[in-house]
């Protein structure tokens, strides 16, 4: 099985990721190959527990609908592609003027989803990294650096 | 003429005034009124949408019934909620509480169950476009505090 790690550089929590290769095998292959990368994540606006970094160009991957979740838990980590113009009325709250994307984990059972692509489960450490991701309301972005393991 | 707040979030240098709706909220209006100056740190909401909320507990709370009720709420509203018109009991882990609302662009309150209602009680003055570049500027930087105060 394929993991990558999740590392809230601030904070020195990490949590591990199992891809979820066989329901998602073009996100996990796409998400993959555009890794390593640190990403602020900020939280949804609408969406309850959930935080989010966008991805902006070049980083944006367009993949197609796979392994849809509309109901996620805590622990539960997801892709979400869509196809532009960003509407500058939008809660958009990125820097693409195109098309965007979205690398979300969920962080709480209070969330929902209209539809995101759910390519892996945080297998490690999930408590201490979802509680401490209830701050970033609060207290503002989280850096994470995300790499596969070898 | 209607009595007026004033909004101050000094980090963000941002300042707005708005105007009370007292013929259609009276008892929220008056709440409010004797309850200024409020202090506090104004968050992103996670289930409405474009809107902010300013929480409003223990010394700060005022509970109210519901008074000129929308549901459908536009940029520039300010609106006030109170926790136990949706349960009596826990929130998120709070017990009793209220929240004062910012609208600045696509919202409809909610919480993770349903829809809100909320008392309408004021309208910023400020341009809508103002407003929606303090909206995500909190969203993408995280809370700050606010005063809200009589003009």
């Amino acid at each position: 099985m394929t993991k990558i790690e999740m590392i809230m550089l601030r904070e020195k929590i990490r949590t591990v990721v199992t891809l979820l290769e066989d329901e998602a095998p073009k996100t996990c292959e796409a998400i993959l190959n555009f890794l390593p990368q640190e990403l602020d994540f900020i939280n949804g606006c609408a969406s309850g527990a959930e935080a989010l970094a966008y991805l902006d160009p070049p980083n944006i991957v367009r993949i197609e609908e796979e392994n849809l979740e509309r109901h996620p838990i805590l622990g539960d980590v997801a892709y979400w592609y869509a196809p532009g113009p960003v509407s500058p009325k939008g809660s958009y709250a990125g820097t693409s003027t195109t098309d965007y994307a979205e690398f979300i984990y969920f962080y709480d059972r209070k969330a929902r989803s209209s539809g995101v692509n759910l390519f892996g489960r945080m297998t490690e450490n999930l408590k201490e990294f979802c509680k401490a991701s209830h701050k970033i309301r609060s207290e503002g972005p989280i850096r994470i650096l995300i790499r596969r393991l070898a | 003429m209607a009595r007026r707040i004033e909004i101050d979030i000094s980090e963000l240098n941002f300042s707005a005034h708005a105007f009370l709706l007292e013929d259609e909220a009276p008892k929220t209006c008056e709440a409010v009124w004797q309850a200024l100056p409020l202090e506090g740190k104004v968050i992103h909401t996670d289930f409405s949408g474009m809107m902010l909320n300013l929480a409003l507990k223990d010394e700060a709370l005022f509970n109210l019934p519901r008074e000129n009720e929308v549901k459908v709420v536009r940029p520039r509203d300010i609106t006030y909620w109170y926790s136990y018109w949706v349960k009596p009991g826990l929130i998120r882990g709070m017990d009793e509480f209220g929240e004062i609302g910012f609208v600045y662009g696509e919202a409809h309150p909610s919480n993770f169950w349903d829809e809100e209602i909320v008392n309408l009680f004021a309208i910023v003055e400020e341009s809508s476009e103002s407003l929606m570049k303090l909206g995500k500027t909190v969203r993408r930087t995280g809370g700050k505090e606010m005063i809200m105060r009589k003009v």
